[in-house]
């Protein structure tokens, strides 16, 4: 993970943790660091002393945390450190599918909702204050907590509304296409395009009407009042509007409805016409796996990154090992699928995430580091790179010496699957195309391999000509 | 209101529709619960409260 450079001495604060006056997050090989400073002191301390901390904690809604002796190395004012444990890899609500981010949206209200009966708030909705602990949606930013003052509305209202019930309302017309609009605006879709792109049937929903279509319109209003009355037409503090506190529960239950009450695209037959695998022999699938299973075991990674996970048939066998692992497709169908069985499993390592490795995710945000890309998130202890270098190679005509580059960027170690061409698969891809003419030869695997990898070890699946090869990092 | 603790600003606008909105659930919330007590008061059940 990238660091700012410091500006203090021994100082790594995360250079997309600069937005928050309260504090900032500093990341450790192994562990993640919350820095409180003085803004966010009287908050932090009221958290930690409430019994909503405890609670959160017990029901497994938040990032587990332990307050360390603060150190002027991380901050001169440094009032509390806090310290996580790392996850196999930090997501992104772009990489998620809408069954994930769904349930994220979820978790933030039923947090909200714990912190309203305990005299607090949260002070915004960002969608990126939650990440996934295995299958299970986890909310992060501990100083979000804030002192609920009687009469205030909620300031992450609007924030919630663009970064997950616009996205979740628009999936069930776009389906997978709303992870590729949250990768375009990452601060979510803002509500005057998700009201025009609702038109229609969601106006005539409650939910929907008030949260996205009255809303947006009195924001329309206001931005109409604001150009006619200048910096005038701003409320004054003392003329806010109030709102007591059972009104904004009233307010989030109907959030939580209306979330709830969205029917999200199916994706059950994508299931089915995956696997690849079925086209070889029970045996050589069977070998296939207890050699993964092996080198798992005799690699024992911190995390596994299954890079082409399909269904996730090899992701768990790392999961089931406890290694936190993220298994990566591109079909949104198929994750959604492996994600709602591993919660369903109640999976504590496996991380189904969207990710089409032929576009992964890039650095977004104020500077390009504000959202890491994925190779800045690596690297993972190990790669699972199976079934997919002839994808790459004939779909996507990245040539054998790229991916090897490119794995060795983001793997310390990978199990990486060979298949010659003369397999059925490879055949079908290529036989009457000009795909066939692509150079795709073992010979050319193991010299892409060459000064990036030393092969640990490598057998020979069967008759099918696949290879199994074990390589580590140089 | 305390504005400047906001790090996100909504705006005016936002705002404004959130406590029209949420006064209106709000009202039809204590219209039900004054129903769900009076029900369960006829029937003669304790009152639960569940905090999530």
């Amino acid at each position: 993970m990238t660091t700012d450079a410091p500006r203090h001495p021994g100082s790594f604060r995360h250079p997309g943790s600069f937005r928050d006056p309260a504090g900032f997050v500093a990341v450790r090989d192994d562990h993640v660091l919350r820095v409180v400073l003085p803004p966010g002191r009287d908050d932090f301390a009221l958290f930690a002393a409430s019994p909503l901390a405890e609670k959160l904690r017990e029901k497994q809604l938040i990032l587990p945390f332990e307050e360390i002796p603060a150190s002027e190395s991380l901050h001169p004012d440094a009032a509390h450190v806090l310290r996580s444990p790392r996850l196999a890899l930090y997501s992104f609500p772009y990489e998620w599918s809408v069954s994930q981010l769904r349930d994220a949206a979820l978790l933030t209200l039923r947090v909200l909702r714990l912190a309203l009966r305990h005299g607090m708030t949260l002070k915004d909705a960002s969608a990126f204050n939650v990440s996934f602990a295995g299958a299970r949606p986890v909310f992060t930013d501990l100083l979000s907590f804030t002192a609920y003052r009687e009469g205030e509305p909620w300031a992450g209202y609007l924030q919630f509304c663009e970064q997950f019930l616009v996205p979740l309302l628009l999936s069930r017309r776009a389906g997978r296409a709303v992870s590729d609009l949250l990768r375009a605006r990452h601060d979510g879709i803002s509500l005057d395009a998700g009201a025009r792109l609702l038109r229609g049937w969601s106006s005539l929903r409650p939910g929907p009407l008030m949260h996205v279509h009255l809303h947006a319109r009195s924001i329309r209003r206001d931005a109409r009042r604001m150009r006619r009355e200048g910096a005038s037409g701003r409320l004054a503090a003392g003329a806010a509007p109030k709102q007591s506190l059972k009104q904004t529960l009233a307010l989030v239950d109907s959030l939580r409805r209306t979330v709830e009450g969205i029917t999200l695209p199916g994706g059950g037959s994508a299931w089915d016409r995956y696997y690849d695998d079925t086209v070889y022999s029970g045996e050589e699938t069977r070998k296939k796996e207890d050699l993964v299973r092996g080198w798992i075991a005799r690699v024992s990674p911190a995390s596994v990154w299954d890079l082409g996970s399909n269904t996730g048939r090899y992701a768990r066998l790392a999961a089931d090992a406890g290694i936190p692992t993220a298994a990566f497709d591109a079909d949104d169908a198929v994750v959604d699928a492996m994600y709602r069985d591993a919660r369903e499993r109640g999976d504590e390592h496996l991380t189904p995430l969207v990710m089409n490795l032929a576009n992964p995710s890039p650095a977004l945000g104020w500077a390009h580091r504000e959202r890491e890309s994925l190779e800045a998130r690596a690297p993972a202890g190990l790669a699972l790179y199976l079934g997919l270098m002839h994808h790459l190679r004939f779909t996507h005509m990245v040539p054998l010496e790229e991916q090897m580059s490119f794995l060795a960027r983001i793997a310390r170690h990978a199990i990486v699957e060979w298949i010659p061409r003369e397999d059925v698969n490879v055949r079908a891809m290529t036989e009457g195309s000009v795909r066939a003419g692509f150079a795709y030869s073992r010979a050319g695997f193991l010299s892409a391999l060459e000064g990036r990898f030393r092969v640990v070890e490598s057998v020979v699946l069967g008759e099918s000509g696949r290879e199994m090869v074990l390589v580590e990092g140089l | 209101m305390k504005f400047f603790l906001l790090y996100v600003d909504p705006g005016t606008g936002s705002f404004i529709a959130q406590v029209l909105i949420a006064g209106f659930l709000g009202f039809l919330f204590a219209i039900r619960s004054w129903l769900y007590k009076m029900w369960r008061k006829v029937r003669g059940l304790p009152l639960e409260d569940d905090d999530d």
